[in-house]
């Protein structure tokens, strides 16, 4: 019997690549990964290639979870974690490797403890710190392969120019509701014949931002479907594992997942580079100084239409006589006066049916905005949302209305909306 | 502001747009009809991905017919309709919002991924892809939530 292992005793024929393979198995190990290894595009090669690679999965929440999972029960040699989120409640239905017991504990921490429990063989490395441009380099330069598991333009832009920095190749996903999308992006694709390709990095597909497009929500705010991020987090981990045991697609390919479109994925073929890519083209703009190009002003406005609504915008005092506080509002509803007073909740009827305060009447932000009429009128008209956000557009818009109009009411909104309610009036209202 | 999750099922064309017509609904109005099919016609497929249905009416999946030839030309033989005619076709009878939300020049802004029978457009020809009969065109930009 010979346990011993490397490329010599496989057939690969893939030994031309210049990568030394120094490691072998333990005895263990066979057993592992046995039931991967014995397929034709793995062999012991694959299992040592995996072994052997350096991987960086930024971000550990929806789309990293299951990605590290993926890359850990592979055998993945060492895998690096950034994420300096810490667990939350409401990341649970889809952030599968935390756990309840886990929540306000550091996100690539609580990721190592699953992991680790998966499979004690490969070496984590969490860390609790931000990637930024001033950071990006020096943080990710020990790895052969950059993960991008993050949800916001800003990172994605500057993963990607890491990326061509560092001449390594991106995996970089996303998803929102119930639509994702994911792809293998810079580095180079081998041939049958040994020469290499190279391809579109993240820019060269993507070159700016959309302002307001509607795919370019937060989670929290469109909603996401767990299985969604776990297909595409799953997609990424099956493309990274491909990138390593070299079997990658030897054409670039776009996939573009919808929870229910037919086929349930759709795969894009992409083009070769830009030679206009400020990132990899043959005249770039970005260098190693990553903090001079300007990613703040460059994404700005992707994530919506102007300025960033916030649970601190919602809380803003407004104008004179504009804005009630939830305390307020209690006592009106209790005062015997209130059938003067209309509530109107602005939030989407989906919300509305999860939770609403006795007595308020839904009538959506979009409708209130596309006809002000349908408010109905009353000598103290109250607007309540969520967060205090659509509240203040509502009331703003049908203000707008009343001046020149002869009907005249007192129009208010509340501050903080119902997460104030929730936290300032009755602990028992949900918060979702 | 934000969709329900009820309105992107119903709603889906399976290509990830994510926010509901509401967004926009002073632009809810309905496209000037299409020249009607005949002989002298191809029918595309047009779809709409990552929010940019927006732009169109809010409506996900168009099919129109386009003239086989460009009309009006003196061009000998006839020269068929390219993507070039495709995308001023959209910006004159199909586009609901402003056209620098859509239109670059000839072409399409960037960020926004066109794709011919699933294949970046850059592989077909770009501008100058003539259409056939069936095409389907894909308009994507990207998603960032994760």
């Amino acid at each position: 019997m010979n346990y011993q292992a490397g490329p010599s005793t496989s057939s690969s024929q893939n030994a031309q690549e210049e990568e030394e393979v120094p490691l072998s198995l333990s005895l263990d190990e066979y057993a592992r990964y046995g039931r991967q290894m014995i397929m034709p595009d793995f062999g012991l090669p694959g299992q040592l290639r995996l072994k052997n690679a350096k991987v960086a999965v930024v971000g550990a929440g929806g789309l990293g979870c299951p990605t590290l999972q993926y890359l850990a029960g592979a055998g993945v040699g060492t895998i690096a974690i950034f994420d300096h989120d810490t667990v939350g409640l409401s990341n649970l239905h889809r952030q599968i490797l935390h756990t309840t017991d886990r929540i306000r504990m550091n996100k690539a921490e609580s990721a190592c403890l699953a992991l680790r429990a998966l499979n004690p063989k490969v070496n984590l490395i969490p860390h609790h710190v931000p990637i930024t441009p001033s950071t990006a380099l020096p943080l990710l330069r020990p790895y052969s392969m950059i993960i991008d598991c993050t949800d916001r333009p800003l990172t994605r832009y500057l993963l990607n120019d890491a990326a061509v920095r560092l001449d390594v190749p991106l995996v970089s996903g996303a998803a929102i509701s119930s639509a994702g999308q994911w792809a293998v992006y810079g580095g180079a694709t081998t041939s049958k014949d040994g020469s290499k390709k190279k391809r579109a990095c993240y820019r060269c597909i993507w070159p700016s931002v959309l302002a307001g497009s509607g795919g370019n929500g937060k989670c929290e705010e469109q909603g996401v479907w767990g299985v969604v991020t776990g297909l595409v987090g799953t997609g990424m981990a099956g493309e990274a594992i491909k990138l390593i045991v070299g079997r990658e697609d030897p054409q670039p390919l776009l996939h573009l997942h919808h929870l229910c479109s037919n086929p349930l994925i759709r795969t894009i073929r992409l083009k070769p580079p830009s030679t206009k890519c400020i990132a990899c083209g043959p005249e770039p703009t970005i260098s190693d100084d990553l903090e001079k190009f300007g990613y703040e002003s460059f994404c700005a406005g992707a994530m919506g239409e102007g300025d960033e609504v916030t649970d601190e915008t919602g809380l803003v005092v407004g104008g004179v006589g504009e804005r009630i506080s939830v305390k307020e509002l209690d006592e009106i509803m209790r005062s015997p006066t209130s059938n003067d007073m209309v509530l109107v909740d602005t939030r989407p009827p989906v919300e509305f049916g999860i939770c609403s305060l006795k007595g308020s009447t839904n009538i959506p932000l979009p409708s209130i905005l596309k006809d002000p009429s349908i408010v109905p009128f009353k000598a103290e008209v109250v607007f309540l949302c969520k967060r205090g956000n659509d509240s203040q557009l509502a009331a703003k818009a049908i203000r707008q209305v009343q001046s020149s109009s002869a009907k005249q009411g007192r129009i208010r909104d509340v501050r903080g909306g119902l997460l104030a309610w929730s936290r300032d009036v009755d602990p028992e209202f949900p918060v979702y | 502001m934000a969709s329900t999750s009820d309105d992107i099922i119903k709603n889906s064309n399976g290509l990830g747009y994510t926010a509901s017509s509401a967004a926009h609904p002073e632009t809810l109005i309905k496209p000037p009809a299409a020249p009607s099919k005949g002989q002298d016609t191809i029918e595309v497929r047009l779809e709409f991905g990552g929010g940019l249905h927006l732009l169109f009416s809010s409506q996900p999946r168009h099919t129109i017919n386009l003239p086989r030839f460009v009309p009006d030309s003196d061009a000998s033989p006839p020269q068929p309709v390219n993507m070039r005619y495709l995308v001023k076709w959209m910006k004159g009878n199909l586009l609901s919002e402003r056209e620098e939300m859509f239109g670059d020049g000839d072409g399409v802004r960037p960020g926004i991924l066109v794709l011919i029978n699933d294949a970046d457009w850059e592989l077909e020809g770009e501008l100058e892809y003539e259409l056939r009969d069936r095409d389907e065109v894909v308009f994507i930009s990207t998603l960032h939530g994760g």
